[in-house]
Protein backbone atom coordinates (compact mmCIF):
# COMPACT_ATOMS: atom_id res chain seq x y z
CA UNK A 1 0.00 0.00 0.00
CA UNK A 2 2.82 2.71 1.04
CA UNK A 3 4.87 1.80 -1.85
CA UNK A 4 1.85 2.08 -4.46
CA UNK A 5 1.50 5.61 -2.56
CA UNK A 6 4.78 6.94 -2.91
CA UNK A 7 5.03 5.13 -6.45
CA UNK A 8 1.55 7.62 -7.46
CA UNK A 9 3.04 10.20 -6.03
CA UNK A 10 6.37 10.38 -7.57
CA UNK A 11 4.58 9.25 -10.54
CA UNK A 12 2.41 12.70 -10.41
CA UNK A 13 5.49 14.37 -9.50
CA UNK A 14 7.37 13.64 -12.52
CA UNK A 15 4.32 14.18 -14.87
CA UNK A 16 4.07 17.69 -13.48
CA UNK A 17 7.98 18.42 -14.49
CA UNK A 18 7.34 16.98 -18.14
CA UNK A 19 4.08 19.19 -18.17
CA UNK A 20 5.74 22.11 -17.23
CA UNK A 21 8.98 21.70 -18.85
CA UNK A 22 7.04 20.98 -22.26
CA UNK A 23 5.02 23.86 -21.54
CA UNK A 24 8.34 25.99 -21.15
CA UNK A 25 9.67 24.84 -23.32
CA UNK A 26 6.66 25.86 -26.03
CA UNK A 27 6.87 29.66 -24.79
CA UNK A 28 10.20 29.67 -25.77
CA UNK A 29 9.56 28.18 -28.84
CA UNK A 30 9.66 31.48 -30.66
CA UNK A 31 10.86 31.09 -34.68
CA UNK A 32 14.38 32.80 -35.49
CA UNK A 33 15.18 34.63 -38.05
CA UNK A 34 19.04 35.12 -39.31
CA UNK A 35 19.57 38.88 -40.46
CA UNK A 36 23.12 38.90 -42.96
CA UNK A 37 25.02 42.25 -42.52
CA UNK A 38 28.05 43.72 -44.05
CA UNK A 39 28.79 45.40 -40.25
CA UNK A 40 31.11 47.85 -42.19
CA UNK A 41 28.72 50.54 -42.73
CA UNK A 42 28.86 52.94 -40.04
CA UNK A 43 26.22 54.22 -38.60
CA UNK A 44 23.90 51.83 -39.79
CA UNK A 45 25.72 48.74 -39.39
CA UNK A 46 29.29 48.09 -37.52
CA UNK A 47 30.83 46.56 -34.42
CA UNK A 48 31.88 48.90 -31.98
CA UNK A 49 35.68 48.93 -29.74
CA UNK A 50 33.61 45.96 -27.44
CA UNK A 51 33.09 44.41 -30.60
CA UNK A 52 29.42 44.38 -30.46
CA UNK A 53 27.30 44.55 -33.74
CA UNK A 54 25.76 48.29 -33.19
CA UNK A 55 23.99 50.70 -35.49
CA UNK A 56 20.64 52.19 -36.59
CA UNK A 57 19.65 48.86 -38.57
CA UNK A 58 21.04 46.14 -35.94
CA UNK A 59 19.14 48.41 -32.93
CA UNK A 60 15.87 48.45 -35.49
CA UNK A 61 15.89 45.00 -36.37
CA UNK A 62 16.79 43.74 -32.27
CA UNK A 63 13.53 46.19 -31.49
CA UNK A 64 11.53 44.72 -34.13
CA UNK A 65 12.06 41.33 -33.11
CA UNK A 66 11.15 42.46 -29.65
CA UNK A 67 7.62 43.75 -30.70
CA UNK A 68 7.05 40.88 -33.41
CA UNK A 69 7.94 38.33 -31.17
CA UNK A 70 11.05 36.22 -32.83
CA UNK A 71 14.38 35.78 -32.17
CA UNK A 72 17.22 37.20 -34.51
CA UNK A 73 20.47 35.87 -35.13
CA UNK A 74 22.81 38.33 -36.89
CA UNK A 75 25.27 36.99 -39.51
CA UNK A 76 27.99 39.09 -41.18
CA UNK A 77 29.60 38.63 -44.93
CA UNK A 78 30.61 40.58 -47.47
CA UNK A 79 28.51 43.26 -48.81
CA UNK A 80 28.25 41.76 -52.56
CA UNK A 81 27.15 38.69 -50.97
CA UNK A 82 24.24 39.72 -48.99
CA UNK A 83 21.27 39.62 -51.55
CA UNK A 84 22.64 36.03 -52.87
CA UNK A 85 22.35 34.73 -49.25
CA UNK A 86 19.15 35.45 -48.98
CA UNK A 87 18.06 34.84 -52.36
CA UNK A 88 19.77 31.58 -52.07
CA UNK A 89 18.39 30.69 -48.31
CA UNK A 90 21.48 31.33 -46.17
CA UNK A 91 19.98 34.06 -44.53
CA UNK A 92 16.11 35.19 -44.15
CA UNK A 93 16.96 38.40 -44.58
CA UNK A 94 19.45 41.32 -45.32
CA UNK A 95 19.21 44.90 -45.20
CA UNK A 96 22.02 47.93 -43.36
CA UNK A 97 21.69 51.06 -45.59
CA UNK A 98 20.69 48.65 -48.50
CA UNK A 99 18.79 50.85 -50.91
CA UNK A 100 15.63 49.29 -52.60
CA UNK A 101 16.25 49.21 -56.06
CA UNK A 102 14.69 47.34 -59.39
CA UNK A 103 17.43 45.09 -59.98
CA UNK A 104 17.41 43.94 -56.11
CA UNK A 105 13.49 43.35 -56.01
CA UNK A 106 14.56 40.93 -59.27
CA UNK A 107 16.11 38.90 -56.80
CA UNK A 108 14.54 39.43 -53.49
CA UNK A 109 11.29 40.95 -51.89
CA UNK A 110 11.75 44.47 -50.21
CA UNK A 111 9.66 45.79 -46.75
CA UNK A 112 8.22 49.36 -47.12
CA UNK A 113 11.25 51.62 -47.19
CA UNK A 114 12.22 52.81 -43.62
CA UNK A 115 14.79 55.82 -44.66
CA UNK A 116 15.01 57.81 -47.61
CA UNK A 117 18.67 59.07 -48.35
CA UNK A 118 20.56 61.44 -50.12
CA UNK A 119 23.73 61.22 -51.85
CA UNK A 120 26.64 63.51 -50.53
CA UNK A 121 29.60 64.22 -52.90
CA UNK A 122 33.11 64.44 -50.81
CA UNK A 123 36.03 65.80 -51.90
CA UNK A 124 39.68 66.49 -50.08
CA UNK A 125 40.02 69.38 -47.61
CA UNK A 126 41.63 71.43 -49.32
CA UNK A 127 40.19 70.49 -52.67
CA UNK A 128 39.26 73.37 -54.98
CA UNK A 129 36.45 71.84 -57.15
CA UNK A 130 32.78 72.57 -56.64
CA UNK A 131 30.46 69.93 -56.70
CA UNK A 132 29.77 70.41 -60.33
CA UNK A 133 33.27 69.82 -61.27
CA UNK A 134 33.99 67.05 -59.15
CA UNK A 135 31.30 65.16 -61.04
CA UNK A 136 32.46 66.31 -64.54
CA UNK A 137 35.25 68.06 -66.33
CA UNK A 138 37.21 64.65 -66.70
CA UNK A 139 37.08 64.33 -62.76
CA UNK A 140 37.62 60.82 -61.57
CA UNK A 141 35.37 59.76 -58.53
CA UNK A 142 35.60 56.11 -56.09
CA UNK A 143 32.52 54.63 -55.04
CA UNK A 144 31.74 51.37 -53.17
CA UNK A 145 30.85 48.64 -56.21
CA UNK A 146 27.43 47.28 -55.78
CA UNK A 147 25.75 50.29 -54.27
CA UNK A 148 23.64 52.52 -55.28
CA UNK A 149 25.68 55.57 -55.24
CA UNK A 150 27.59 53.58 -57.82
CA UNK A 151 25.15 52.72 -60.21
CA UNK A 152 23.48 56.26 -60.30
CA UNK A 153 26.65 58.39 -61.49
CA UNK A 154 27.08 55.47 -64.03
CA UNK A 155 23.71 56.04 -65.24
CA UNK A 156 22.84 59.53 -64.55
CA UNK A 157 26.54 60.88 -65.63
CA UNK A 158 28.80 58.36 -67.30
CA UNK A 159 26.39 56.98 -69.71
CA UNK A 160 24.60 60.56 -70.48
CA UNK A 161 28.22 61.32 -71.67
CA UNK A 162 29.49 63.37 -68.92
CA UNK A 163 33.60 63.33 -68.96
CA UNK A 164 33.74 61.29 -65.74
CA UNK A 165 35.79 58.58 -64.46
CA UNK A 166 34.73 56.24 -62.06
CA UNK A 167 36.84 53.75 -59.52
CA UNK A 168 35.21 51.26 -57.61
CA UNK A 169 36.18 49.68 -54.60
CA UNK A 170 34.77 46.44 -52.10
CA UNK A 171 34.04 48.80 -49.13
CA UNK A 172 33.42 52.59 -48.39
CA UNK A 173 36.32 53.43 -46.31
CA UNK A 174 38.13 51.41 -49.37
CA UNK A 175 36.71 54.34 -51.78
CA UNK A 176 37.12 56.68 -48.93
CA UNK A 177 40.59 56.82 -48.22
CA UNK A 178 40.89 56.22 -52.38
CA UNK A 179 39.98 59.78 -51.72
CA UNK A 180 42.46 60.77 -49.02
CA UNK A 181 45.27 59.19 -50.72
CA UNK A 182 45.01 61.08 -53.65
CA UNK A 183 44.32 58.35 -56.10
CA UNK A 184 40.49 60.18 -57.15
CA UNK A 185 39.10 63.63 -57.04
CA UNK A 186 35.49 62.82 -55.11
CA UNK A 187 33.87 60.19 -53.57
CA UNK A 188 30.06 59.61 -53.85
CA UNK A 189 28.17 57.79 -50.70
CA UNK A 190 25.32 57.81 -48.62
CA UNK A 191 24.70 61.36 -46.49
CA UNK A 192 24.82 59.48 -43.25
CA UNK A 193 27.85 57.79 -44.10
CA UNK A 194 29.75 60.58 -45.54
CA UNK A 195 28.76 62.74 -42.34
CA UNK A 196 30.38 60.48 -39.95
CA UNK A 197 33.55 60.49 -41.87
CA UNK A 198 33.87 63.88 -42.06
CA UNK A 199 32.50 63.85 -38.28
CA UNK A 200 35.90 61.67 -37.35
CA UNK A 201 38.43 63.79 -38.84
CA UNK A 202 39.42 62.68 -41.45
CA UNK A 203 41.13 65.30 -44.00
CA UNK A 204 37.87 65.31 -46.24
CA UNK A 205 34.72 67.84 -46.73
CA UNK A 206 31.38 67.66 -48.40
CA UNK A 207 30.87 69.56 -51.18
CA UNK A 208 26.93 68.82 -51.56
CA UNK A 209 24.20 66.69 -51.46
CA UNK A 210 21.95 65.69 -53.99
CA UNK A 211 18.85 63.65 -54.23
CA UNK A 212 18.50 60.49 -56.04
CA UNK A 213 14.50 59.47 -54.69
CA UNK A 214 16.04 56.15 -52.93
CA UNK A 215 14.84 54.17 -49.95
CA UNK A 216 16.56 51.94 -47.54
CA UNK A 217 14.65 48.79 -47.11
CA UNK A 218 15.31 45.37 -45.40
CA UNK A 219 14.87 42.32 -48.07
CA UNK A 220 13.52 38.82 -47.60
CA UNK A 221 13.61 35.77 -50.23
CA UNK A 222 11.26 36.29 -52.74
CA UNK A 223 7.56 34.68 -51.86
CA UNK A 224 8.58 34.87 -48.14
CA UNK A 225 5.23 36.69 -46.81
CA UNK A 226 4.92 35.60 -43.57
CA UNK A 227 8.52 37.14 -42.62
CA UNK A 228 7.35 40.34 -45.04
CA UNK A 229 4.91 41.06 -43.22
CA UNK A 230 6.23 40.43 -39.82
CA UNK A 231 8.71 42.90 -40.73
CA UNK A 232 6.38 45.70 -41.84
CA UNK A 233 4.03 45.66 -38.94
CA UNK A 234 7.14 45.78 -37.21
CA UNK A 235 8.28 48.33 -38.72
CA UNK A 236 4.96 50.84 -38.24
CA UNK A 237 4.98 49.40 -34.91
CA UNK A 238 8.91 51.24 -33.94
CA UNK A 239 7.34 53.93 -35.76
CA UNK A 240 4.26 54.33 -34.16
CA UNK A 241 5.76 54.17 -30.49
CA UNK A 242 8.50 56.64 -31.20
CA UNK A 243 11.23 54.12 -30.36
CA UNK A 244 12.63 54.37 -34.27
CA UNK A 245 13.39 58.25 -33.80
CA UNK A 246 14.92 57.24 -30.40
CA UNK A 247 17.31 54.67 -32.48
CA UNK A 248 18.14 57.18 -35.19
CA UNK A 249 18.59 59.89 -33.25
CA UNK A 250 20.87 57.96 -30.81
CA UNK A 251 23.26 57.29 -33.97
CA UNK A 252 23.08 60.75 -36.04
CA UNK A 253 23.06 63.39 -33.27
CA UNK B 1 54.07 61.60 -31.80
CA UNK B 2 50.35 62.66 -31.08
CA UNK B 3 49.08 60.71 -33.69
CA UNK B 4 51.56 57.75 -33.66
CA UNK B 5 50.05 57.58 -29.69
CA UNK B 6 46.03 57.96 -31.00
CA UNK B 7 46.74 55.07 -33.21
CA UNK B 8 48.53 52.96 -31.06
CA UNK B 9 45.77 53.53 -28.33
CA UNK B 10 43.42 52.54 -31.10
CA UNK B 11 45.20 48.83 -31.60
CA UNK B 12 45.19 48.59 -28.17
CA UNK B 13 41.75 49.02 -27.55
CA UNK B 14 40.93 46.71 -30.46
CA UNK B 15 43.72 44.07 -29.83
CA UNK B 16 40.74 41.68 -28.86
CA UNK B 17 39.01 41.83 -32.04
CA UNK B 18 42.26 41.22 -34.11
CA UNK B 19 42.90 38.35 -31.33
CA UNK B 20 39.68 36.69 -32.02
CA UNK B 21 40.51 37.01 -36.17
CA UNK B 22 43.95 35.84 -35.28
CA UNK B 23 42.07 32.57 -34.00
CA UNK B 24 39.84 32.11 -36.96
CA UNK B 25 42.69 32.43 -39.52
CA UNK B 26 44.71 30.01 -37.82
CA UNK B 27 41.94 27.50 -37.32
CA UNK B 28 41.01 27.80 -40.49
CA UNK B 29 44.49 27.65 -41.68
CA UNK B 30 46.11 25.04 -39.98
CA UNK B 31 43.19 22.78 -40.54
CA UNK B 32 43.08 23.18 -44.27
CA UNK B 33 46.89 22.77 -44.64
CA UNK B 34 46.39 19.47 -42.61
CA UNK B 35 43.47 18.39 -44.50
CA UNK B 36 45.10 19.19 -48.15
CA UNK B 37 48.43 17.47 -46.88
CA UNK B 38 46.86 13.87 -45.92
CA UNK B 39 44.91 13.83 -48.91
CA UNK B 40 47.94 14.86 -50.65
CA UNK B 41 49.76 12.00 -49.80
CA UNK B 42 47.37 9.28 -50.22
CA UNK B 43 46.81 11.41 -54.09
CA UNK B 44 50.51 11.04 -54.95
CA UNK B 45 50.60 7.71 -53.77
CA UNK B 46 47.37 6.45 -56.11
CA UNK B 47 48.94 8.16 -58.74
CA UNK B 48 52.38 6.50 -58.56
CA UNK B 49 51.74 3.21 -57.58
CA UNK B 50 47.69 3.19 -57.79
CA UNK B 51 46.27 1.54 -60.98
CA UNK B 52 45.41 3.01 -64.04
CA UNK B 53 42.00 4.24 -63.69
CA UNK B 54 42.90 5.48 -60.33
CA UNK B 55 46.02 7.42 -61.39
CA UNK B 56 44.58 8.87 -64.37
CA UNK B 57 41.41 10.20 -61.86
CA UNK B 58 43.91 11.48 -59.40
CA UNK B 59 45.91 13.56 -61.93
CA UNK B 60 42.31 15.16 -63.36
CA UNK B 61 41.78 15.86 -59.82
CA UNK B 62 44.76 17.74 -58.78
CA UNK B 63 44.97 19.43 -62.59
CA UNK B 64 41.05 20.83 -61.66
CA UNK B 65 41.93 22.33 -58.13
CA UNK B 66 45.28 23.77 -59.45
CA UNK B 67 43.66 25.30 -62.54
CA UNK B 68 40.84 27.40 -60.53
CA UNK B 69 41.30 30.98 -58.86
CA UNK B 70 40.84 30.27 -54.90
CA UNK B 71 37.73 32.97 -54.66
CA UNK B 72 35.84 30.65 -57.27
CA UNK B 73 36.45 27.68 -55.30
CA UNK B 74 35.37 29.36 -52.54
CA UNK B 75 31.74 30.54 -53.99
CA UNK B 76 31.36 27.55 -55.63
CA UNK B 77 31.59 25.29 -52.34
CA UNK B 78 29.43 28.32 -50.25
CA UNK B 79 26.64 28.39 -52.58
CA UNK B 80 26.80 24.78 -54.38
CA UNK B 81 25.76 22.94 -51.53
CA UNK B 82 22.71 25.15 -50.72
CA UNK B 83 21.48 24.08 -54.53
CA UNK B 84 20.92 20.30 -53.49
CA UNK B 85 20.02 21.42 -49.92
CA UNK B 86 22.81 21.09 -48.15
CA UNK B 87 23.54 23.93 -45.75
CA UNK B 88 27.42 24.24 -45.41
CA UNK B 89 28.73 26.91 -43.02
CA UNK B 90 31.08 29.73 -44.23
CA UNK B 91 34.16 27.72 -41.89
CA UNK B 92 33.62 24.03 -43.47
CA UNK B 93 33.48 25.92 -47.09
CA UNK B 94 36.67 27.66 -46.65
CA UNK B 95 38.07 24.48 -45.10
CA UNK B 96 37.43 22.35 -47.95
CA UNK B 97 37.76 24.79 -51.12
CA UNK B 98 41.23 25.81 -50.03
CA UNK B 99 42.04 22.23 -48.34
CA UNK B 100 41.19 20.49 -51.82
CA UNK B 101 43.04 23.10 -53.82
CA UNK B 102 46.50 22.78 -51.75
CA UNK B 103 46.08 18.91 -51.57
CA UNK B 104 46.27 19.85 -55.57
CA UNK B 105 49.47 21.63 -55.65
CA UNK B 106 50.88 19.54 -52.56
CA UNK B 107 50.25 16.44 -54.65
CA UNK B 108 52.88 17.05 -57.19
CA UNK B 109 55.63 18.31 -54.16
CA UNK B 110 55.11 14.49 -53.14
CA UNK B 111 54.75 12.98 -56.67
CA UNK B 112 58.29 14.81 -57.82
CA UNK B 113 60.11 13.57 -54.27
CA UNK B 114 58.41 9.89 -54.84
CA UNK B 115 60.23 9.79 -58.38
CA UNK B 116 63.39 11.10 -56.64
CA UNK B 117 63.85 7.67 -54.33
CA UNK B 118 63.59 5.40 -57.25
CA UNK B 119 62.30 2.17 -58.26
CA UNK B 120 65.04 0.26 -57.00
CA UNK B 121 63.75 0.65 -53.02
CA UNK B 122 60.10 -0.95 -53.71
CA UNK B 123 61.53 -3.60 -55.63
CA UNK B 124 64.28 -4.77 -53.12
CA UNK B 125 61.06 -4.33 -50.32
CA UNK B 126 58.51 -6.30 -52.06
CA UNK B 127 61.50 -9.07 -52.61
CA UNK B 128 61.80 -9.23 -49.23
CA UNK B 129 58.47 -10.41 -48.97
CA UNK B 130 57.13 -6.75 -47.44
CA UNK B 131 53.16 -6.18 -48.72
CA UNK B 132 52.70 -3.12 -50.89
CA UNK B 133 51.01 -1.22 -47.93
CA UNK B 134 53.88 -1.86 -46.12
CA UNK B 135 56.66 -1.11 -48.04
CA UNK B 136 55.20 2.23 -49.21
CA UNK B 137 53.99 3.14 -45.83
CA UNK B 138 57.53 1.99 -44.27
CA UNK B 139 60.26 2.87 -47.19
CA UNK B 140 58.75 5.05 -49.59
CA UNK B 141 56.81 7.52 -47.07
CA UNK B 142 59.46 8.32 -44.86
CA UNK B 143 61.58 9.43 -46.90
CA UNK B 144 59.11 11.12 -49.38
CA UNK B 145 58.18 13.64 -46.19
CA UNK B 146 61.93 13.96 -45.92
CA UNK B 147 62.32 15.03 -49.59
CA UNK B 148 59.55 17.22 -49.72
CA UNK B 149 60.09 19.58 -47.11
CA UNK B 150 61.69 22.36 -48.29
CA UNK B 151 58.85 22.48 -50.81
CA UNK B 152 56.18 22.01 -48.24
CA UNK B 153 57.64 24.50 -46.44
CA UNK B 154 57.21 26.84 -49.84
CA UNK B 155 53.67 25.78 -50.07
CA UNK B 156 52.97 26.88 -46.34
CA UNK B 157 54.29 30.01 -47.14
CA UNK B 158 52.03 30.66 -50.37
CA UNK B 159 48.78 29.22 -48.93
CA UNK B 160 48.93 30.12 -45.00
CA UNK B 161 47.68 33.74 -46.46
CA UNK B 162 44.71 32.15 -48.78
CA UNK B 163 42.83 32.33 -45.52
CA UNK B 164 42.16 35.94 -45.99
CA UNK B 165 40.21 35.20 -49.13
CA UNK B 166 37.72 33.25 -46.91
CA UNK B 167 35.91 36.49 -45.94
CA UNK B 168 34.28 36.81 -48.97
CA UNK B 169 31.98 34.00 -48.07
CA UNK B 170 31.63 34.79 -44.66
CA UNK B 171 34.21 33.90 -42.54
CA UNK B 172 35.78 36.31 -40.17
CA UNK B 173 39.19 35.76 -39.61
CA UNK B 174 42.03 38.29 -39.06
CA UNK B 175 41.81 41.10 -42.07
CA UNK B 176 38.03 41.43 -41.90
CA UNK B 177 38.16 42.23 -38.22
CA UNK B 178 40.75 44.69 -39.61
CA UNK B 179 38.11 45.91 -41.53
CA UNK B 180 35.68 46.34 -39.14
CA UNK B 181 38.15 48.10 -36.94
CA UNK B 182 38.58 50.66 -40.48
CA UNK B 183 34.89 51.19 -41.17
CA UNK B 184 34.55 52.36 -37.39
CA UNK B 185 37.96 54.45 -36.89
CA UNK B 186 39.13 55.23 -40.33
CA UNK B 187 42.38 54.26 -40.09
CA UNK B 188 43.42 51.88 -42.95
CA UNK B 189 47.39 52.43 -42.62
CA UNK B 190 47.43 51.41 -39.72
CA UNK B 191 45.42 48.12 -39.12
CA UNK B 192 47.10 46.97 -42.97
CA UNK B 193 50.16 47.37 -41.23
CA UNK B 194 49.51 45.81 -37.79
CA UNK B 195 47.99 43.11 -40.05
CA UNK B 196 51.00 42.29 -42.41
CA UNK B 197 53.16 41.95 -39.52
CA UNK B 198 50.84 39.35 -38.11
CA UNK B 199 50.60 37.34 -41.31
CA UNK B 200 54.81 37.78 -41.40
CA UNK B 201 55.07 35.98 -37.67
CA UNK B 202 52.41 33.05 -38.70
CA UNK B 203 54.28 32.81 -42.28
CA UNK B 204 58.09 32.94 -40.77
CA UNK B 205 56.94 30.62 -37.71
CA UNK B 206 55.55 28.20 -39.77
CA UNK B 207 58.77 28.37 -42.60
CA UNK B 208 60.69 27.73 -39.46
CA UNK B 209 58.95 25.33 -37.94
CA UNK B 210 59.52 23.44 -41.54
CA UNK B 211 63.51 24.03 -41.36
CA UNK B 212 63.58 22.83 -38.23
CA UNK B 213 62.01 19.07 -39.02
CA UNK B 214 64.27 19.69 -42.20
CA UNK B 215 67.36 19.49 -39.79
CA UNK B 216 65.68 17.27 -37.16
CA UNK B 217 65.21 14.44 -39.88
CA UNK B 218 67.86 14.19 -42.10
CA UNK B 219 68.94 11.16 -43.31
CA UNK B 220 72.59 10.94 -42.38
CA UNK B 221 75.55 11.07 -45.00
CA UNK B 222 72.66 12.28 -46.85
CA UNK B 223 72.70 15.83 -46.14
CA UNK B 224 74.10 18.65 -48.97
CA UNK B 225 77.69 19.86 -48.02
CA UNK B 226 77.26 23.29 -46.79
Amino acid sequence: MRNSTVGAVSLVLIMSIVLTSGLLAFGADKPTYTFATEAAWAPWDYYNEEGDLVGIDIDIIREIAKVQDFNVKFTVSSWSSLIPMVNMGKADMTGGGMSITEKREEKVDFTDPYWFTEMAVLAREDSDLNIFEALTHGATISNQSNTTGAEWVRKNLIEKGYDLNQKLYETYPQATQALIAGKVDATVQDKTTAERVVKKGKPVKILGFFRTGEAYGYAVQEGNEELLQTLNEGLKKIKESGKFDQIVSKYLD
Amino acid sequence: MGPILDQLTILWNNSDALLKGLEVTLELGFSFFALGFVLAILIALGIVYGPKYMSSAFSGFSWIFRSLPAIILLFIFYYGPSKVGVNISPFWAAMLALGLRHAGYQTHYFRGAIQSIGTGQLEAARSLGLSLPRSLFEVILPQMLRFSLPASANEYAITIKDTSLAFSIGVVEILQQGNYIIAREYNPLTIYITIAIIYWIITRAGTRFFAYLENRYMVPGFELER
